[in-house]
C-alpha cells in the first residue's frame, strides 16, 4: 500500500493544478461584474485571483515557474472551464474596405481564407476585442487585413474597421429590431510592397 | 487503527480494479478526434501555422506569447528549425508534421504501437495548438487534456492490435481504475466550475444567454427566424443547462442517478453540435464522458457499498488473473 501513496500525491498535485486553474478563470470572470454577487466584492475576487496566480508562478521568470506552467500547458489545464459564462460575451467582426488603383471598392469580412477557418479566426477577433493595448489591436488587425490584401494582388489600400456585432434580445428582434455593427477602431492599411 | 482503516478506503478509492474498456473507448476516440480535427484544417493548415508573412498572423506571434509564460512549452517552430538545418523548406515541414500527426493518430485507432503513438499524437498536437494559440479555442483544451490522459494510461488495452497480435501484457486492473479516477475527478471539477460560473449570471435562467449563444457568431447556425418559435424554452434549456453541470459532480457517481445524468450532459454535447456547429468540442467532451463514466463504470458499489457488484458490466479481476495477464 505504501508503493501507491506517491502516485495518489501525484493526483492530488495534478487534480489541485485543475482547481487552481478553474478557480483563476472564475474569479476573473467575477471580478468584472454582471454576476448575482454584489460589485464590492469584485476587489476580493481580483485579489484572490492574484493570489492563485502568484502561487502557480505566473508573472515570474524563475525555473521552476516555468516548469509550472510547461505542465499545466502540457496536460491541458493552464485555462478554466467558463465557456460562455457567466454570460455570453460579445462578437466582434472584422469589415475590410478593399480599395481598388481603378476606382473600386469591395467590402470582405475577414473569416480566413481557407474552410476551416472560420471558427479559429473568430477566436482571434475575440481575443483582439478583450486586448486593451491599441498596438497591439492594431497589428493583429494588420496582419489580418495582409491575409486578406494576398488574396487581392490589385488592392492599392485596405481600411478595416473593427467592431462589436450587437444581437438584439428575443423581445428586441421580435419586435424587428435587427443585429447592429458598432465600429470601435478603424485603420488604414497599405499591403506590403505597395 | 481508524487512521489505517481510513487510510486504506482512500487507496481503495484511488486504486479500484476496472476493466480497459474506458481506455478502448479512449484510445479510438481521441484517435479520430485527431483525424477530424488534422482534416478539418487541412487547406487551413498552411494559413494557421505558416510564419510571419505568410501564415495568416504568423505563429511567432502565438509562440512569443506562450514564452512568457515558458520558453519550453512545445512549439512548431522547433521542427521548423532543425528542418531548415537538414535542408527542408518551411511548407514542407509542417505538412511533414500534419502527416505524422494524422499517422499516429490512425495507430492510436487500431492500436498499433499505442504508447508511442499516443505521445506523439499528444506532443504533436500540443505543438500545434501552441504555435496557434492567438486562434485556439476549448476544443484544443479538452483534446490535450484528453491525450495527456491517454499518453499516461496503462496501454494497451485489450482491443488494442497490440495486445491482440503482438501479445502485448495488459496492466494491472488497479492501476486501470487509478488513471481513470483521476479523469473522472477531472470532468467533475470541469463542469463544477462551467455550471457554477453560469449559474451565477442572470442570462443563463432567463434564457437570453441560450438565444445570444445560438445567435452569436459563428456559432449561428439555426436561422434567428426558426429560433424564435423555440422561444419559450429557452429559460427551461438554460436552467436545464445550469442544472446539469452543477450537479454532475454528485449524481454522476450513484447508480440510480447515473445513466439519467450522463445522458443528460450527452445530450447537452449532441445538441450544442448540432446547433452550434461546434461539432469538434462536442465530440471530445463525449469521449470523455463516455471513457470516465461510460460503460463498465461501476462506481455506486465500491464507493457506497464498499463491496464487490453484482453488475453484469462488472469482471472481478484477481491479483492472480492480472499477474497471469502480465506474463502472457
Amino acid at each position: 500500500m505504501t508503493r501507491r501513496w506517491p502516485y495518489i500525491t501525484a493526483a492530488c498535485v495534478h487534480l489541485t493544478f485543475v482547481l487552481c486553474a478553474g478557480s483563476c478563470d472564475l474569479l476573473t470572470a467575477f471580478s468584472k461584474g454582471s454576476t448575482f454577487f454584489p460589485k464590492s466584492w469584485s476587489g476580493l475576487f481580483g485579489r484572490t485571483e492574484k493570489s492563485i496566480e502568484y502561487a502557480l508562478g505566473k508573472g515570474s521568470r524563475r525555473l521552476w515557474s516555468d516548469g509550472i506552467a510547461l505542465y499545466l500547458h502540457g496536460a491541458g489545464v493552464e485555462a478554466g472551464y467558463n465557456f460562455f459564462a457567466p454570460h455570453v460575451p460579445g462578437s466582434y467582426r472584422l469589415v475590410l474596405e478593399l480599395h481598388y488603383g481603378d476606382g473600386r471598392v469591395e467590402y470582405e469580412i475577414a473569416q480566413g481564407n481557407a474552410p476551416g477557418s472560420a471558427l479559429p479566426v473568430a477566436s482571434l477577433l475575440d481575443l483582439i476585442g478583450h486586448f486593451s493595448n491599441d498596438a497591439v489591436r492594431e497589428h493583429l488587425i494588420r496582419l489580418l487585413a495582409q491575409d486578406t490584401g494576398r488574396q487581392h494582388p490589385n488592392v492599392e489600400m485596405v481600411r478595416a474597421f473593427f467592431g462589436a456585432v450587437n444581437f438584439p434580445t428575443v423581445e428586441a428582434y421580435a419586435g424587428g429590431a435587427k443585429a447592429s455593427f458598432r465600429v470601435i477602431r478603424s485603420y488604414d492599411f497599405r499591403p506590403v510592397g505597395k | 487503527m481508524m487512521t489505517y482503516r481510513s487510510a486504506k478506503s482512500w487507496t481503495k478509492f484511488w486504486f479500484r480494479a476496472d476493466t480497459d474498456h474506458w481506455l478502448t473507448v479512449l484510445r479510438i476516440g481521441i484517435g479520430v478526434q485527431i483525424i477530424i480535427y488534422c482534416f478539418s484544417l487541412r487547406t487551413a493548415w498552411f494559413s494557421l501555422f505558416g510564419s510571419y508573412g505568410s501564415g495568416l498572423v504568423g505563429r511567432e506571434l502565438s509562440e512569443v506569447a506562450i514564452s512568457s509564460e515558458s520558453p519550453f512549452i512545445p512549439r512548431l517552430s522547433w521542427f521548423v528549425q532543425i528542418g531548415t538545418h537538414l535542408g527542408m523548406g518551411e511548407s514542407n515541414i509542417l505538412w511533414f508534421v500534419w502527416m505524422l500527426l494524422v499517422v499516429a493518430a490512425l495507430l492510436l485507432v487500431i492500436g498499433l504501437f499505442s504508447r508511442t503513438a499516443a505521445i506523439v499524437v499528444w506532443f504533436l498536437h500540443l505543438c500545434a495548438i501552441k504555435s496557434g494559440a492567438l486562434l485556439t479555442y476549448g476544443m484544443d483544451n479538452f483534446v490535450t487534456i484528453g491525450s495527456f490522459y491517454l499518453m499516461l494510461a496503462p496501454l494497451p488495452d485489450s482491443y488494442s492490435f497490440d495486445h491482440r497480435f503482438r501479445k502485448r501484457p495488459l496492466k494491472l486492473p488497479e492501476i486501470q481504475g487509478f488513471v481513470r479516477r483521476i479523469l473522472q475527478l477531472h470532468l467533475c471539477i470541469a463542469y463544477f466550475f462551467g455550471g457554477f460560473a453560469k449559474a451565477c449570471g442572470p442570462g443563463w435562467w432567463n434564457g437570453d444567454s441560450v438565444w445570444r449563444s445560438l445567435t452569436h457568431p459563428p456559432f449561428d447556425v439555426i436561422p434567428p427566424e426558426v429560433l424564435m418559435r423555440f422561444k419559450s424554452s429557452f429559460p427551461a434549456a438554460g436552467i436545464a443547462v445550469c442544472l446539469l453541470e452543477l450537479g454532475y459532480a454528485v449524481f454522476i457517481w450513484p447508480r440510480k442517478t447515473r445513466l439519467a445524468w450522463l445522458s443528460g450532459i450527452l445530450a447537452m454535447h449532441v445538441a450544442i453540435g448540432l446547433t452550434m456547429g461546434m461539432y469538434q468540442f462536442s465530440l471530445i467532451l463525449i469521449i470523455l464522458n463516455l471513457a470516465a463514466f461510460g460503460p463498465g463504470c461501476d462506481l455506486a458499489a465500491n464507493i457506497f457499498h464498499g463491496a464487490r457488484t453484482q453488475s453484469p458490466d462488472y469482471v472481478p479481476v484477481t491479483e492472480q488473473q492480472a499477474k497471469a495477464s502480465r506474463i502472457t
